[in-house]
């Protein structure tokens, strides 16, 4: 088997007192898209900056591609590694224009191979004819672009990106994904993105290592950390929890809402999370509940629901198209296999960034008495 | 594959070179020191006579000049800032022409135009109707009270910039709120501004106090015995480099209980940083006569800071040049001054350069920070004291070549530093690699540092980064330091005057000879020349203020981040 193209093997950092690394040990195979995704001050950006070079780890080893880079007795400098980097403000150089960036990596090889390698590069990321304008006179987005091809142009095995997405507004972020996933499968390089945003991760990684406080919580493929998340913490990654409190006998969690299937969760008290799309308003449902809020957000509507039972008030989303009365009763329906069983001793950490918000429900704070259209209507991200 | 061993520092090319210039810094200081406490027999002798008077002296002459600055530069800068007369935009920049006046040269100028046969008394003589200059006694210039004005003018613009620079940029709010809580001007001033202001104006008032202990030309035309023109005369007349090392050290250590008093004035208090450009003050506007009387009022510090003296030396220069036509000499002597400093600061703004970008290009390195502050010691020694300590250094390095020459059954050598050009451009960069590295940093610290960084990755070592990445970007930072640097080592006197070769002259020493036979009106084209090298820089700086001013699109060097910020979720 051939080497990891990136091994990090139980890498330990502090800055001062503050611990950002506690151990971290990940491997990238080669071609692989891996995303390190975590709030931020959790230690993702640490672990990038020691695998380019930028930092040096208190302990631990970094090797790429069979290679030593980085041990306790040896500390080989960025420029000597062979690895991309695309920094979370592209740190374009202002005074080279498009071109001489993007070949800024490839000094000392043939003046035509350059000219090759840059023409080819500007033509895939769609800018063959700004190779003479300047980084200012480019847009965000061609700014990112320009960026990548600039850490591809050398061709490294791995490449390295952090929050390459952050810069850049909603819309066009989306579009930005799908096209760095194909120029990166396109060079073959292996790749660690760093982001904070789950849907970032979801879109282009096949891997995805969930980080907290300078320690990786769980890594795998989407569907594993999307379904089978380890804790309550890594469950909330991706999306808002109802949480139930529960007490669970020979595998089955008894809560206010019913039962829910907990196979290997040990008998006593437990915590029932549920994603919030688990609800659903059903012609026949399993309980009713009052709405006291609705939001039109296009597509959907957000409906704030009063379920008998609960605590807290529970957001869902339902067709735009259906009529949704305020202070009607509903019926509502459970899907149980959106639920989640974990045993209470967790320690109740968030892993999500508390200011990304959860896909389409950004403008709803669920926690809060917010009456429906009360002229807030814009979209504002948080 | 380059290895290194974990625990070494990072002794590169940007170390080795930083270690270099920083015991070039230091060696000066420490030969002091030695010096001082090897000559044992006169300390008691110098402590008796000399020092003690002296000291009374300076200090007496710094706290004047310390609170006439204050004032005049406070009240002048809270005039332009805060109310809009006819003529402020031309106050604005006369105010600030006494910064061209070197103290010497502006004490030369006063002198010459007081003199009982001077014009100014002449004149007034005619008018009141005596014929010789014994009937009208006017009180001399030559005098404490004397140099005190004297130094005053040609300083007072420190505190005017540092302080018209808080009113400008952060007095806007407060002051606002104050009027609106119904507070009258002399109220807004004394409780919001001046307070805001007082890390400004303690930080001016230092600056202008290490300038008048730094002066040794000024002071002794106005016949005023500081411990500068004591350490000077000890060396100079009495050949006695430990008793003046040991009055220099003296100095010194009065120089930092003085820096030390700044530090308790202020408070604790950071010096006033410029924050973010915010809302400016909008100034109250006066007309009519009271505008008038303004304009009049603020055109004081720059009458006698500037207009009339360098008026004055214009038309001595120009009736000079009529009488006798160019000297040789003058000639002669601008280009070796052109060509010293113009070599100094080659020499100063490039190790600037370097120990600046080491230090960016080696983040956290104790060596590689330490370097630069450690090269800019000079900057707050008084250009006396640093060429006495020099003159030490430079007397045993020569001693020490010509032992090992003989040694080796060579010629014995002569002065290879003392009293050489390169010794005098080896002082000249101690002294201002501050002014350099200062300037540098500030721009440099502009560039993100993921510049850096990204080149690093893209496969360039440290030195390939600071040629591909900072050489273009800090070009205009490079330049504006070395007017800066350039203008200093035209106008710098007492350093020059202790350690020039002999028969070298620039247009500074040749002034102070002038001055010191008498011949006031030989050295007036000298003194032009030197006033309007120092108007460089202040052109430069009014007009990039004028286009900082006006929208512009932003330059391509300093456009470096995209829109950070928006929409980052």
């Amino acid at each position: 088997m051939s080497p990891a193209a990136l091994a990090l093997h139980d890498l330990h950092h502090a800055y001062g007192r503050r611990a950002a690394l506690a151990g971290v040990s990940l491997e990238l195979h080669p071609g692989e898209i891996v995303a390190l995704l975590g709030p931020s001050g959790c230690g993702k950006t640490t672990l990038l900056r020691i695998a380019a070079g930028l930092e040096r780890p208190a302990a631990g080893d970094v090797h790429a591609g069979g290679r030593r880079l980085a041990g306790p007795d040896l500390f080989v400098e960025p420029e000597d590694r062979g690895i991309g980097l695309v920094f979370q403000d592209y740190a374009l150089f202002p005074h080279l224009d498009v071109a001489a960036n993007v070949g800024f990596g490839l000094a000392g090889r043939p003046r035509a191979e350059i000219r090759a390698t840059v023409a080819d590069l500007l033509d895939r990321i769609g800018l063959a004819d700004r190779g003479r304008s300047y980084p200012h006179m480019l847009s965000g987005g061609e700014q990112q672009r320009v960026a990548l091809a600039r850490a591809l142009a050398p061709r490294p095995a791995v490449l390295l990106m952090d929050e390459p997405f952050s810069n850049l507004d909603q819309r066009l972020r989306r579009g930005m994904r799908a096209e760095t996933a194909a120029l990166l499968r396109a060079s073959g390089a292996a790749a660690l993105l760093v982001t904070h945003d789950p849907d970032d991760a979801l879109a282009v990684a096949d891997r995805i290592a969930l980080m907290r406080d300078g320690v990786l919580a769980q890594v795998g493929t989407p569907e594993e950390v999307w379904h089978h998340p380890v804790d309550r913490g890594a469950a909330a990654v991706f999306a808002d929890l109802e949480e139930l409190p529960a007490t669970v006998r020979r595998g089955r969690a008894e809560t206010a809402l019913g039962g829910f299937a907990a196979p290997g969760v040990p008998d006593g008290p437990a915590l029932v999370c549920l994603h919030r799309d688990a609800f659903d308003l059903a012609a026949v449902g399993d309980f009713t509940a009052t709405v006291s809020a609705t939001r039109f957000v296009g597509e959907h509507r957000i409906v704030r629901l009063v379920v008998d039972g609960l605590p807290r008030p529970v957001d869902t989303r339902v067709d735009a198209r259906r009529p949704v009365a305020i202070g009607g009763r509903v019926s509502v329906a459970i899907d149980r296999s959106r639920a989640f069983v974990f045993p209470p001793d967790r320690p109740p950490e968030d892993l999500r960034h508390p200011a990304a918000p959860a896909p389409d429900v950004s403008d709803f704070r669920p926690c809060r008495g917010v009456a429906a259209g009360a002229g807030d209507g814009r979209h504002h991200e948080v | 594959m380059p290895r290194r061993p974990a625990l070494l520092p990072a002794l590169d090319g940007f170390g080795l070179f930083g270690a270099l210039v920083g015991l070039l810094a230091v060696a000066p200081i420490a030969a002091l020191v030695a010096l001082a406490a090897g000559g044992d027999g006169p300390w008691r002798h110098l402590f008796t006579t000399v020092v003690p008077a002296a000291t009374v002296d300076t200090a007496l002459l710094a706290l004047g000049v310390a609170a006439f600055v204050a004032v005049v530069g406070t009240g002048s800068a809270w005039l332009v800032a805060t109310r809009d007369f006819p003529g402020r935009r031309l106050l604005e920049v006369l105010l600030l022409l006494p910064l061209a006046f070197p103290a010497y040269v502006l004490a030369y100028s006063w002198l010459d135009l007081l003199h009982p046969i001077g014009p100014l008394q002449t004149a007034l003589r005619g008018l009141l109707g005596y014929s010789r200059p014994a009937d009208l006694r006017l009180p001399d210039l030559r005098s404490l009270p004397g140099a005190i004005l004297v130094f005053g003018f040609a300083l007072y613009p420190y505190v005017h910039v540092a302080t018209r620079t808080v009113f400008l940029s952060r007095a806007a709010g407060p002051v606002e709120a104050a009027r609106m809580l119904g507070a009258r001007s002399s109220r807004v001033f004394f409780r919001v501004a001046l307070p805001l202001a007082r890390p400004a104006v303690a930080a001016g008032c230092a600056l202008a106090v290490m300038e008048t202990l730094n002066d040794v030309g000024a002071a002794e035309f106005l016949s005023v015995n500081t411990l500068t023109a004591a350490v000077y005369s000890t060396w100079i007349n009495r050949s006695d480099l430990p008793g003046a090392a040991q009055i220099a050290l003296a100095m010194l250590i009065f120089l930092l209980s003085l820096l030390m008093l700044e530090r308790i004035a202020r408070g604790g208090r950071g010096y006033a940083v410029a924050g973010r450009a915010t809302r400016r003050l909008e100034p109250r506007r006066v007309g009519g006569a009271r505008g008038v009387a303004l304009f009049v009022v603020g055109l004081m510090p720059a009458l006698f800071g500037f207009l009339v003296p360098a008026l004055h030396l214009v038309w001595q220069a120009a009736d000079r040049l009529a009488f006798a036509g160019l000297a040789e000499d003058i000639a002669r002597e601008t280009r070796d001054t052109v060509l010293l400093a113009a070599t100094a600061t080659a020499l100063g703004v490039a190790a600037a350069a370097v120990l600046v970008s080491g230090r960016r290009l080696h983040p956290g390195s104790p060596l590689h920070a330490a370097a630069p502050r450690i090269a800019s010691i000079g900057y707050a020694v008084p250009g006396t004291v640093l060429a006495i300590g020099l003159l030490a250094v430079y007397g045993a390095v020569d001693a020490g070549v010509r032992a090992l020459v003989v040694d080796l059954g060579g010629a014995p050598t002569g002065l290879l530093l003392s009293a050489s050009f390169a010794g005098l451009v080896i002082a000249l960069c101690l002294r201002f690699f501050r002014l350099a590295a200062a300037g540098i940093e500030t721009a440099a610290d502009r560039l993100p540092v993921t510049l850096d960084q990204s080149a690093r990755v893209l496969g360039r070592g440290r030195f390939a980064v600071m040629r591909a990445v900072h050489l273009p970007l800090l070009t205009p930072a490079y330049a504006g330091a070395a007017l800066l640097f350039f203008v200093d080592c035209m106008k710098e006197l007492p350093a020059t005057l202790l350690l020039r070769p002999l028969g070298f002259e620039t247009l500074s020493t040749h002034l102070y000879g002038e001055a010191a036979r008498g011949t006031y009106e030989n050295g007036a084209l000298a003194a032009c020349l030197i006033v309007a090298f120092g108007l460089l820089p202040i052109v430069v700086v009014t007009r990039i203020g004028r286009d900082a001013a006006r929208p512009r699109t932003a330059p391509p060097g300093l456009s470096a981040s995209p829109a950070v910020g928006r929409g980052a979720a």
